[in-house]
């Protein structure tokens, strides 16, 4: 059964190229449009892994990664923020909220891909 | 100083005049980061969908390749390979029956010549008979009363001459017919030869040529998986570029967005600074912050709009690239399937012309042994013929022996008057015994002929049945090779035609959605426009007031908004410029990078 990720961006072209990536190499994607919303839907879905933006509206990366490990049902997923923040003090508070990886846009299809198979074992 | 020389009241209309320039600028800049989205988010849809037919063309060249090299067409090859090596052997025994076969009708021909002899002796032998016959007659009837038996005798004699003459022609037209059969035969065995060496040595070549492309293709299949593999990765490469430059469209937007909210600061500050420069030193440090935001904003938009500007084109190149490589395998699918040459036409059809060509032959092998097993059959039937012909006239013989004894006895029982009489029983005795003779040298060439024949016949008839089964089967078996070809062909023709559109198909959509692509170039003009603004208000500005060496300090609340690497060197490039330390180009700052981690510069994982 193909591993569920969630991709949350306010870019709609980020989340189409990530999902493009995803769907090519069989995994399953939902999409969330920023850190509210992925959150609304983490609390209600089990998926494997998530792939947040940093900034968002509503609710920001670091925001989201707090929320979704103080809950429940996706609380030990890898988390890997996909942002075009590339500050080391950003980078620390990623680490320190609970980011599983950090990638700094533009990524390359294979890196993305990598890095999952990595967290994901 | 140029300000010392500029009134206040003039400096205040220019911070309105820039506020007039900034203030449609920031609108632009607005325009532009929401408007590409859609425009974005439509080539991505495309990219999947050129994505997904990219992937369906070299699936479909690897189905068609391994078609061609799969083990259906391992065996056809060796089973074309060894047929052909039976079929040499094949021709090459039919060859020498063919030329024993002569050989036996020659020498039955020569036979046949020998009976001339013999047949001379019948005919000699019926004129004495009837000589002998009128002798007796006449004898007979100066004898009178006494030689009245001997009419009876000379009559007998008449009708067995008759009968010998009968019998010599039929063997006679026998002989002639055999003749004929024989010429017409040796006629016609030369002429299959001479046709049938001409096109077995042309198919064979043709064959072999065949089988050799056919080993070729093999062969070629074999490394056009490396192909497909290499075009595929350059097909995925390029994908991964275009996913990449892609993303430039949010990185530019973040970008315009932090441009835009540097200009709407300085924009706010120009108006508030019109109420209150109260006193030189405040208009003269707005002055300046115009020109360091305005200088620092230029090329921040600069460097951002040359990035999307060099993305798109990055994205329509490599979707450009898709479609080619595209039409690369497609090709390269052609030439290694041999399905294309300058008529047309596949290496199968050519192939399965010379099968049906090589059936050809086969049957016009079959139809030559068949034709000499009839002859064969024919000569021994004649020969047959002949022979009773020949019992016949030594059945006469014994009775012309008869005749002449009987003529012999009453000859003597006449006396002295029947003395001519005698002589001529005598002479009757002596025809029989040639006749006999006669007889007994036709019998012995008929035997030399049936012993030759029959020996053919014999190998004919066993030799017949072995080939005419190998033929049979040769010819069974090339059927269903042709069968399969034609099959093969005709799948192989069907998904070269499906590869072609489904290339050409892509090719034209790609050409359609790249050429229809301006984003870029729209874009370009939009920042064009706002770098010209930029530009004015930066060389009025310093005309007024030269930049200050501190930069970095009047601009540093705009590097804590910066998110990008990017921008954060493009500041610290110009803050280095304005502070006099040596100039680092900004599109060189923009590109370093410090960290090289294993799956990437931009990734961690902690």
């Amino acid at each position: 059964m193909a591993k569920l990720i969630m991709t949350a961006d306010d870019s709609a072209s980020v989340r189409q190229m990530v999902a493009f990536t995803l769907k090519q190499n069989g995994y399953d994607v939902v999409e969330a449009v920023d850190g509210r919303d992925a959150l609304n839907k983490l609390n209600a879905q089990k998926v494997d892994m998530l792939l947040t933006d940093l900034n968002m509206p509503n609710m920001d990366g670091i925001g989201l990664i707090k929320g979704v490990r103080a809950g429940a049902l996706n609380k030990f997923i890898p988390i890997v923020m996909l942002t075009t923040e590339s500050n080391d003090t950003k980078k620390g508070e990623g680490k320190a909220a609970g980011a599983t990886g950090w990638i700094v846009k533009p990524f390359k299809p294979e890196q993305l891909i990598a890095v999952i198979k990595k967290v994901l074992g | 100083m140029v300000f010392q020389i500029s009134t206040q009241s003039e400096n205040i209309n220019k911070l309105t005049s820039w506020r007039d320039l900034i203030s449609p600028a920031i609108e632009t800049l607005r325009r532009m980061a929401g408007k590409t989205e859609d425009e974005f988010l439509q080539i991505g849809s495309q990219l999947q969908s050129f994505y997904q037919r990219s992937a369906d063309i070299s699936g479909a060249a690897n189905q068609l390749v391994s078609v061609v090299s799969g083990e259906n067409v391992v065996k056809l090859t060796s089973r074309l390979q060894q047929m052909m090596l039976d079929m040499e052997a094949y021709l090459a025994n039919a060859r020498a029956r063919s030329s024993e076969s002569c050989n036996t009708l020659e020498q039955v021909q020569s036979l046949l010549d020998k009976l001339s002899e013999p047949m001379q002796g019948f005919q000699k032998m019926n004129k004495t008979l009837r000589m002998l016959s009128i002798s007796t007659k006449i004898e007979s009837s100066r004898l009178g009363e006494l030689g009245s038996g001997f009419v009876n005798l000379a009559m007998d004699v008449e009708k067995l001459s008759h009968q010998v003459n009968e019998k010599s022609a039929a063997i006679l037209d026998h002989r002639q017919l055999l003749a004929t059969l024989i010429t017409d035969n040796l006629a016609l065995v030369r002429a299959t030869e001479t046709k049938q060496d001409v096109t077995v040595s042309a198919t064979l070549k043709d064959t072999s040529a065949n089988l050799t492309e056919l080993v070729a293709v093999n062969d070629r299949c074999k490394e056009f998986g490396n192909t497909v593999s290499i075009v595929s990765a350059e097909v995925t490469n390029s994908i991964s570029e275009v996913v990449s430059s892609m993303q430039m469209h949010d990185m530019t937007r973040q970008q315009l967005e932090h441009v835009v909210e540097a200009l709407e600061r300085l924009s706010g500050e120009l108006v508030d600074s019109k109420i209150s420069a109260a006193d030189d030193d405040s208009l003269r440090r707005i002055i300046i912050e115009a020109g360091d935001v305005c200088e620092l904003q230029d090329a921040q938009l600069h460097f951002a709009a040359g990035e999307l500007y060099t993305a798109v084109n990055i994205i329509v190149d490599n979707l450009r690239e898709v479609a080619k490589k595209q039409s690369v395998i497609e090709q390269e699918t052609m030439t290694v399937t041999g399905s294309a040459d300058s008529s047309g036409s596949s290496f199968v059809d050519v192939m399965s012309q010379g099968m049906t060509a090589v059936t050809a032959v086969l049957t016009s092998c079959a139809k030559a042994d068949q034709n000499m097993t009839v002859t064969m059959k024919k000569v021994a039937q004649t020969i047959d013929e002949i022979a009773g012909f020949v019992t016949d006239i030594e059945a006469i013989g014994s009775e012309i022996d008869l005749i002449a004894l009987n003529s012999q006895v009453k000859a003597a029982l006449t006396g002295t008057e029947g003395a001519a009489l005698g002589v001529l029983a005598e002479a009757i005795k002596r025809l029989s015994d040639e006749a006999v003779r006669q007889t007994n040298s036709v019998a012995e060439i008929l035997t030399g002929i049936h012993a030759v024949t029959e020996h053919m016949l014999a190998d004919s008839e066993n030799e017949d049945n072995q080939l005419g089964n190998s033929i049979s089967s040769m010819q069974d078996e090339l059927v269903v090779i042709l069968r399969n070809m034609g099959e093969m062909n005709e799948g192989m023709h069907s998904v070269l035609s499906a590869l072609n559109e489904k290339v050409l198909s892509l090719t034209k959509d790609v050409e359609q959605a790249t050429s229809g692509v301006d984003v870029h170039e729209r874009t370009k003009a939009m920042a064009d426009g706002v770098l010209d603004s930029l530009k004015q208000v930066v060389a009025e500005s310093r005309q007024i007031e030269p930049a200050s060496t501190e930069f970095k300090v009047n601009l540093r609340h705009m590097e804590e908004r910066y998110t990008m690497e990017s921008e954060r060197h493009i500041h610290e490039a110009l803050a280095r410029k304005r502070s006099g330390q040596s100039a680092i180009a900004i599109q060189d700052v923009a590109k370093s990078s410090s960290d090289d981690s294993e799956y990437g510069d931009n990734v961690d994982l902690f």
